[in-house]
């Protein structure tokens, strides 16, 4: 028995295939039920997101099975073989199984550490589980890949810290206003970039939005989809004094705000806190306004870099998201071997028993059936004794396939 | 662990130390029942000890909010609580322990008073205790009724509480040598 897994994601793939392969949340259904059909395998399971689709088996063929899934792909989505088979990645055994644990981590996935990946291998499991595809081995696999996953989402930063800019700015805002409720954000100008921080400030519990654009339908433009208010260019200093956060986003060739005014404003808040995000190019905020007390300045630099330092604090998360995966694909695997055991010794179980009875049955005529049966356990538990202690010995041990081959070649009950 | 993190554990740890000493001679007084009445001395020396703690609290909030400001201006990885948390955390501290300073303030020279027949000695403690009471209705007024926030007035509150830390702790030194010449 094999588990086998086979799929293309961004890194062996260019967006064009994947988005070519991707199969959208309402196809998936009908993806594993046909997957049943074509692909010889004993279990199934599909997982499909926009940067991966990969497919798990249990196979005793695991040839045969990526022909039939390379198959199952080309009739579903109307391609030659030819156009993709050289971007399929595939794994066997415990290499499968680390790979599972790893994309479950995050640590496959084109942000490092992202959390989303949890949710779409439990949202597949469920798929695999309702068309009846997972069994047995993936059920454990699928379950021990979310434990994993979960532990290293709580015992390691592998999640920990924005790496986008507008999530970026958001952590920082929280870092200084604690979780947001209601702070005012002023926006200046009315750029994509000034939308989309809006957008993520917005959802994590900014309240009242003003924006001041020189180009009033632009900034209307923007302020109708989060029922913000336009206010008059001319006006934004003033407004200085009730804001919390400022996006500042114009292409003014120069400083906008400068330091003097920035400080007065600051003794008439009191010395509130006053968060700006510069991201316009020219700056529009003068430098030295980051050092007034209760200011906090980011530019469009210093939100990157801060990016740049959470992925590198996730790139040191990765050695011990690996010691992880090490330990929870090697116990996988002991499971897995003692799995396998269950079947050959209930066999070799048989055959003694046979063996035995048929000896009583021809010597011992003359005792009861009561005895027959206790003599017949005995003798039975006294010749399986040392073999099994042996084996769940071996399964600690990672030997037991070894002497599975051995109790099966040995003890093969003759046709 | 950077420098900064050894130095706010080390600030800490040594506030928690002198106020718990300075609360277990006070407590040793209790228990070997000084002269005067009980009543005043035992509410003295429970307000005296938790109203410190509450200063020390805030000592501590305020110095881990100068930190977190240091890492935002200079653009560092920022973990750990947000400025808004903390400055609570400061007043927070600052709000619970003046009033309980006040009761503590007036308990003890009512028990002066009892035992000594007057209000007021030249006392470590006393000074020390009188100084916080007078800073700290100084930054609760700026902070609650003029409603000034920010850098400016945690750095006064974590001065104000490290200033009546070093007064008490010279005067305490200074009772200490008195008493060996006399």
């Amino acid at each position: 028995m094999n588990i086998l897994n086979i799929g293309l994601n961004h890194k062996t793939c260019p967006v064009a295939t994947r988005e070519r392969f991707a199969f959208s949340k309402q196809a998936l259904p009908e993806a594993v039920h046909r997957m049943k059909q074509t692909v010889p395998a004993s279990e199934w399971f599909l997982l499909s997101t926009c940067n991966r689709v990969e497919a798990c088996f249990v196979t005793d063929r695991p040839h045969e099975t990526r022909k039939g899934f390379e198959k199952f792909l080309s009739e579903i989505h109307q391609a030659e073989t030819g156009q993709f088979e050289f971007y399929l990645y595939q794994y066997q055994d415990e290499e499968a199984v680390k790979h599972l644990f790893r994309v479950s981590c995050g640590l496959d996935s084109l942000v490092l550490g992202e959390n989303e990946i949890l949710g779409q291998i439990k949202e597949a499991y469920q798929l695999a589980q309702a068309e009846h595809a997972s069994g047995p081995v993936l059920s454990r696999l699928l379950e021990r890949a979310l434990t994993v996953s979960k532990q290293a989402r709580t015992q390691t930063r592998i999640n920990e810290g924005a790496v986008s800019v507008p999530s970026a700015a958001v952590e920082l805002a929280e870092k200084i206003f604690g979780r947001l409720h209601g702070e005012k954000v002023l926006v200046l100008g009315s750029g994509e970039m000034s939308a989309l921080l809006l957008k993520h400030l917005v959802s994590s519990g900014a309240g009242a939005i003003l924006i001041a654009g020189r180009r009033e339908e632009k900034a209307k433009a923007l302020a109708c989809p989060f029922n913000a208010e336009v206010i008059p260019w001319d006006a934004w200093t003033k407004s200085l004094e009730q804001v919390d956060i400022v996006i500042s986003s114009t292409s003014a060739p120069g400083i906008l705000a400068g330091y003097e005014a920035v400080a007065a404003i600051m003794s008439a808040r009191r010395h509130k806190p006053l968060f700006f995000i510069d991201i316009a190019v020219p700056r529009n905020i003068d430098a030295r306004v980051g050092a007034i007390d209760d200011v906090y300045l980011y530019n469009i630099d210093d939100l990157k870099s801060v990016v740049g330092e959470n992925l590198k604090g996730r790139k040191k998360e990765i050695e011990a998201c690996e010691r992880m995966i090490f330990h929870h694909a090697e116990e996988f695997s002991k499971w897995q071997g003692m799995l396998d055991s269950s079947e050959v010794i209930r066999s070799f179980r048989d055959y003694v028993t046979q063996c035995v009875e048929e000896e009583v049955e021809r010597h011992l005529k003359q005792i009861s059936s009561e005895e027959r049966k206790i003599l017949i356990d005995r003798i039975r538990g006294k010749i399986l004794h040392a073999p099994l202690e042996k084996l769940k010995e071996a399964a600690g041990n990672g030997a037991t396939q070894r002497y599975l081959e051995v109790i099966e070649a040995l003890f093969r009950k003759p046709k | 662990m950077n420098i900064l993190h050894l130095l706010i554990i080390f600030l800490s740890t040594l506030v928690l130390v002198i106020i718990g000493f300075a609360g277990f001679d006070s407590l040793q007084q209790f228990f070997a029942g000084r002269p005067g009445n009980q009543i005043y001395f035992g509410v003295h020396v429970a307000a005296a000890f938790s109203a410190y703690f509450c200063f020390a609290f805030s000592f501590i909030a305020g110095l881990l909010y100068l930190y977190q400001d240091h890492l935002l201006k200079k653009h560092k990885p920022v973990q750990g609580m947000s400025l808004e948390a903390l400055e609570k955390g400061v007043f927070g501290g600052l709000l619970a322990g003046l009033p309980i300073l006040t009761l503590a303030l007036f308990s003890g020279f009512a028990w002066l008073k009892t035992e000594f027949g007057t209000f007021w000695l030249w006392n470590s403690k006393l000074i020390s205790s009188v100084l916080a009471w007078l800073i700290y209705t100084a930054l609760f007024y700026f902070h609650f009724f003029s409603a000034v926030r920010g850098r400016k007035m945690v750095i006064l509150s974590v001065l104000a509480f490290s200033s009546i830390l070093l007064i008490f702790l010279g005067l305490s030194f200074f009772d200490a040598q008195i008493h060996r010449v006399q």
